[in-house]
């Protein structure tokens, strides 16, 4: 017992220092300093825990997988792996916060405790050992998300795409709910393990699959397949993104994302990873949908927000086919969408930063109309947003190219291998890249080559807001630079899973 | 990692942390910007030299230079590549000559560059060609290479054009760019080849996997490996040299890059990076002695380009023009050199170049800062008493590119002509000997138009012409001393050089690239000969010295001379009758054989209206076909979005619909 205690440390810590946020907020009342402090300082602890529980619990190389409370939570180099992610999301998310919700009066303190609820489900995602655990998890996870989307109480955009959020979020949990009761019904067992060992056993026994199986699998997928926002279930994106306040936004084009990737890999890796052969089929579909609607539709989009929302939905595609790679046998399709993961978080939280910096005086749009002239009036903010937008595109040497380039790689290996759809899957990619690049330098060619529509003075940034974005800045070149000992912390936590 | 690997990757790291410093605070610190751009070249090379000095003790037994592993840049997969440096002799030759060279020059810039605007961002630039070079010379594969190859193009960019509201200099920095460029696509299908081949960019692998292990001697049938043959590798490398050396055709740039400022044309377009070409071939002599074919094209555009440039200079008027096309012509004679098989010889007289060339252009640039930014030298002459120390250093530079013994440029001319003959290329060695009469002629020339004779100076110039600060005067006499002394110390076959060394009967610099340059020639299948006074050797001796000096009395003859006792006018008169003489000649001369007038035919004019055609094409055409595609996928797009109606019903109906379609298709898949 005090070891599962001590398994599930760092999302005890988490929850304190949510709690610990919401105890300062009473105390010391609308003061930003002690919110910062305590939230900041509570991440580093918790992912300072993170890193020694990893270690002391599930060995040095992270293969070692350890079960907690009978089975309900596992710690292994994966859970490790994506604990750290969701940390670093949800302290960008938090640095990059406060320029913003300032300027419109709204309070900081609540902001970083709903966010960090939301890093304790996504924390629990990862660990879950359990499918009930996992559909828990996934609540906390989405539920502050509905909170944050309407964060923005007084504004009528903010509040409608929380609403369109939350109902069709608890439509598609149901469904989720429902596929989880048929899976236990026709395995007979919650248990991630117990259902994988039941499904290998049926898939080895031949014969097709018991009919509550199959219809259980399509609303697993369904439920999973809004939750990372993929076509044919992507409905709810822009609404919602384009209505939240931009740092929400930005949070939710990678939080939840991820924190649902995450659910994939538990789920369908993991639990269902003897139907492999299976579900590959849904996936490529899915995959081509979904990377292609998005780039088709960000394409004509004048919002930048919503251009990006769009561009998220194609970037959800891309990490698709490192799935599907790996459904395909190749382990490389795994390291990619964990490296893809890492990646696509710290540049899309770059480039929404950005685009919330320029909001910093309330009432500023979002439209590409306000970037016309950026390069001149803030050129340092403008070559950031320049830097993200190109790691987006998937330009060298950032992180956006070794990203698309590792799940590319790996389609392509599947594809000689046999899996000639998986390879048709990488074309298809590629192609979308590149189209994917008109919409991106399209916002670089506003920012250095059009002249403003009004003269506005450059606004001050704080910082918090300099420093976030320096740091995401350098992460994305070294990441692209240097990849190489990433990709090491990468391929442990994919072994973890798939090896 | 170990000191010496850490050392070496300090080489590099001192420069760049300069050049990011300067970078990010270089603007508030005006005058003083200097300071932190300068003191890590110097540290640079201080650490090069120790490095140097030692690292052969270190050498784990079986390889013959330090390698470090600085990070794996690229692993995807099958295809790998290390962000990695290697120091051999032959980087440790260039290493002295780019991190002095370098240094001299940024600390002659402080007083030369003083009064310029832009002081901190001249220092930031610099800085940048320092790391690129250095990892250029450095680098231990042909991605790390290609990537310094490009840097040092893009910082000799930024250079050239330093000054760019002057439009010459901005227009040159262009050209230069862009001429590199043919060459660099050349090259970058070279390095493309050599993966194909070798399927590795490890610089020292992929030979050896290209032409088999250095004991294997002569080519196996790995030479063909991987479907390329070796020839072709070679001479797409060989491309990439020809531009950045600047060889024929792609010459062009060299004498236009002039417009930078003078530390400049003595770093970059003089010393260092038009020498990353020689250094390419000479790293990859196993490939080219491979390739006995491309060989001799090297040898053959290599003294091409050596008459060609020493025939322009003899008319130039511009003093900083005359220095470039001679350093054209000297890169030439260093590419006929590598193309005979006589690598040694090459490098030799490349680092002969480096110094020499240097001084000549410091000097020159002297000279300029003297008479007001004046570089035509019929406004100058009489500058001898004025400037002393300019006057005596660059009067030393003259007469060892001239080939006068015993100064180190001699040793080195004499031994590629030398070698030359030997190895059976004599039309090599008479063109060579032209070539080396012109040389003699126009430094002499240059020195008698600029500071003997009378004054020519601006009137109203001429009283406030004084001799350069001390940061200025003491790099010339710096760079004086190895121009003097290199050759002998580097050939002396005797004591008491040699036996110290431990390299005895083959000079020190012969030993010492030995290791570099065997496997190339074990493949040629040449044998060192001992150097015979009283034979061969001694015949080519003897009339290289008299060519030399054929030219320099020539020289003195027409445009007079004031050493010493030696004093005689110049003649005009006699000059004008001889360029009257022979008309055609002379105008080909001063029009540069009328290079630009052909560039500007074939590129601008016909190249223009194919360029005019080709775009009715693309605007009429592929453009008509994309925008085609361009409205469809907006259109398609525009559809796809009007999907978004905004209503919550219609998105949850969407949701159950696809529902039924992902049940339905998991029973069409499950149902076997």
């Amino acid at each position: 017992m005090p070891n599962d205690i001590l398994a599930l440390g760092p999302f005890i810590a988490a929850v304190s220092v949510a709690i610990a946020v919401l105890l300062v907020d009473i105390a010391v009342p609308g003061r930003r300093g002690p919110v910062l402090v305590v939230s900041l300082g509570g991440l580093a602890l918790v992912a300072a825990l993170t890193l020694t529980t990893g270690q002391a619990v599930a060995g040095g190389d992270g293969t070692l997988r350890v079960l907690a409370f009978g089975g309900a939570y596992v710690v292994d180099g994966l859970t490790t792996f994506l604990d750290l992610i969701f940390v670093g999301i949800v302290a960008f998310t938090i640095v990059f916060a406060p320029d913003y919700l300032e300027a419109r009066g709204l309070p900081l303190a609540e902001f970083a405790m709903v966010l960090l609820f939301a890093m304790t489900g996504a924390m629990l995602i990862s660990g879950a050992g359990d499918l009930l655990v996992l559909f828990v998890a996934l609540e906390l996870m989405v539920l502050p998300g509905y909170m944050l989307a309407g964060y923005h109480k007084s504004d009528g955009y903010s509040t409608e795409g929380a609403i369109k959020y939350f109902l069709l979020g608890s439509f598609s949990s149901a469904i989720f709910l429902f596929g989880l009761a048929f899976t236990w019904g026709a395995t007979g067992t919650t248990s991630i393990e117990g259902v994988s060992g039941a499904l290998a056993a049926a898939v080895a026994g031949g014969g097709a699959l018991a009919p509550a199986l199959v219809l259980g699998l399509g609303f697993l997928t369904t439920g999973v397949a809004f939750k990372i926002a993929a076509v044919p279930f992507h409905y709810w994106t822009p609404d919602a993104y384009q209505g939240s306040p931009t740092p929400v936004t930005g949070y939710l084009s990678v939080g939840p994302k991820v924190g649902a990737f995450a659910l994939i890999l538990r789920l369908f890796v993991d639990a269902l990873g003897p139907l492999r052969v299976d579900w590959l089929q849904v996936v490529i579909i899915l995959a081509v949908f979904t990377m292609t609607l998005g780039n088709l539709v960000a394409l004509t989009q004048s919002n930048v927000k919503r251009m990006l929302a769009y561009s998220s939905i194609a970037h959800t595609g891309y990490m698709l086919v490192g799935l599907a790679a790996f459904a395909a046998g190749r382990i490389e399709g795994l390291e990619g969408l964990l490296y893809y993961g890492a990646a696509y978080s710290v540049m899309n939280l770059g480039a929404f930063a950005v685009v919330a910096a320029i909001q910093r005086r309330a009432g500023v749009t979002s439209g590409l109309d306000t970037f016309a002239g950026l390069g001149r009036r803030e050129p340092w903010l403008a070559i950031l947003m320049t830097l993200f937008l190109l790691s987006l595109t998937g330009i060298p040497p950032t992180a956006g190219f070794f990203a698309k380039a590792y799940v590319i790689l790996a389609a392509v290996q599947a594809g000689n291998a046999g899996y000639t759809a998986v390879g048709i899957l990488a074309v298809i990619a590629v192609i979308n890249a590149a189209a994917a690049a008109f919409y991106y330098l399209r916002v670089v060619v506003y920012m250095f080559m059009r002249e403003p529509r009004s003269e506005d003075a450059a606004m001050a940034h704080g910082r918090l807001m300099w420093g976030g974005l320096v740091v995401a800045s350098v992460l994305t070149v070294v990441l692209g630079l240097i990849p190489g000992p990433f990709l090491d912390i990468v391929g442990r936590a994919a072994r973890a899973i798939g090896g | 990692m170990t000191l010496h690997q850490m050392l070496v990757f300090l080489i590099i790291a001192l420069p760049l942390t300069g050049f990011l410093v300067t970078a990010l605070v270089g603007r508030r610190l005006g005058l003083n910007a200097f300071w932190i751009p300068v003191a890590p070249v110097v540290g640079s090379w201080l650490v090069a030299m120790y490095v140097i000095a030692t690292f052969h003790d270190v050498l784990p037994a079986g390889t013959d230079g330090i390698a470090v592993t600085l990070w794996q840049w690229i692993p995807a997969g099958t295809f790998t590549v290390d962000f990695g440096l290697f120091v051999d002799n032959l980087t440790a030759v260039l290493l002295v000559v780019v991190t002095t060279v370098g240094m001299l020059v940024h600390v002659y810039s402080i007083g030369y560059m003083r009064h310029d605007p832009g002081y901190w961002r001249f220092f930031v630039y610099l800085n940048l060609f320092m790391v690129s070079m250095l990892l250029l010379v450095l680098a231990d594969s042909w991605l790390v290479l290609f990537l310094a190859w490009e840097l040092v193009g893009l910082s000799s960019y930024l250079l050239i054009g330093f000054w760019y509201r002057k439009r010459t200099a901005a227009e040159a920095s262009k050209k230069a760019f862009i001429t590199n460029r043919v060459g660099d696509v050349g090259f970058a299908l070279g390095i493309m080849a050599i993966w194909v081949n070798t399927g590795t960019l490890n610089i020292r692998d992929s030979i050896e996997l290209l032409v088999g292990p250095a004991s294997m001697g002569a080519t196996g049938s790995l030479a063909f490996a991987g479907g390329i043959p070796v020839w072709v590798i070679a001479l797409l490398l060989f491309a990439g040299a020809v531009g950045k050396s600047a060889q024929f055709p792609l010459h062009v740039w060299l004498p236009d890059a002039m417009e930078g400022p003078t530390p400049v044309s003595a770093l970059i377009h003089a010393a260092t990076m038009v020498n990353a070409g020689v250094y390419l071939v000479a790293r990859a002599n196993p490939i080219f002695a491979s390739a006995p074919e491309a060989m001799a094209f090297v040898a053959a555009i290599g003294i091409f380009t050596a008459i060609l440039a020493a025939s322009i200079a003899l008319t130039q008027t511009d003093i900083k023009r005359v220095l470039a096309y001679s350093t054209l012509s000297q890169l030439g004679y260093m590419f006929a050199a590598l193309g005979v098989g006589a690598f040694t010889a090459a490098i030799f007289h490349l680092m002969a170049q480096g110094f020499t060339k240097g001084l000549l252009f410091l000097a020159s640039g002297s000279v300029i800062h003297a008479v007001h930014d004046e570089q035509d030298m019929r406004k100058m002459g009489g500058l001898r008493k004025k400037l002393p120390h300019t006057y005596r250093t660059m009067l030393i530079g003259a007469i060892a590119m001239s080939g006068i013994p015993p100064l180190a440029a001699f040793f080195s001319k004499d031994e590629i002509l030398g070698e030359s003959f030997k190895l059976g290329f004599q039309w090599v060695w008479a063109i060579g000997i032209l070539v080396a009469v012109m040389t003699a002629f126009y430094m002499f020339r240059l020195i008698g138009l600029t500071f003997w004779g009378k004054s020519r100076v601006d009137p109203a110039v001429e009283p406030k012409i004084h001799e350069s600060p001390r940061t200025m005067t003491v790099p010339l006499w710096l760079l004086a001393i190895p121009s003097v002394l290199l050759g002998i110390a580097l050939t002396w076959p005797g004591p008491p050089l040699g036996p110290l060394f431990g390299m005895e009967g083959e000079g020190l610099l012969g030993g010492y690239l030995k290791p570099i340059f065997e496997h190339g020639q074990e493949i040629l299948g040449r044998r060192e000969e001992a150097f015979q006074l009283a034979g061969i050797d001694g015949m080519l001796l003897a009339i290289s010295i008299a060519v030399a000096l054929a030219g320099m009395l020539a020289a003195w003859r027409l445009f007079g001379v004031e050493i010493g006792p030696i004093r005689g006018a110049s003649r005009p008169a006699l000059v004008a009758s001889l360029t009257k003489r022979v008309p055609f000649l002379y105008r080909a001369s001063a029009n540069n054989w009328w290079f630009d007038d052909i560039n500007n035919l074939v590129f601008v004019v016909v190249g223009g209206r194919i360029a005019n055609a080709l775009a009715w094409f693309d605007r009429n055409v592929v453009d008509g076909v994309v925008n085609g595609i361009g409205a469809l996928t907006r259109r398609s797009g525009g559809g796809l979005a009007r999907v978004q109606t905004g209503r919550v019903q219609n998105y949850a109906l969407g949701i159950a619909l696809g529902l039924i379609a992902m049940a339905g298709s998991y029973f069409v898949i499950l149902g076997r």
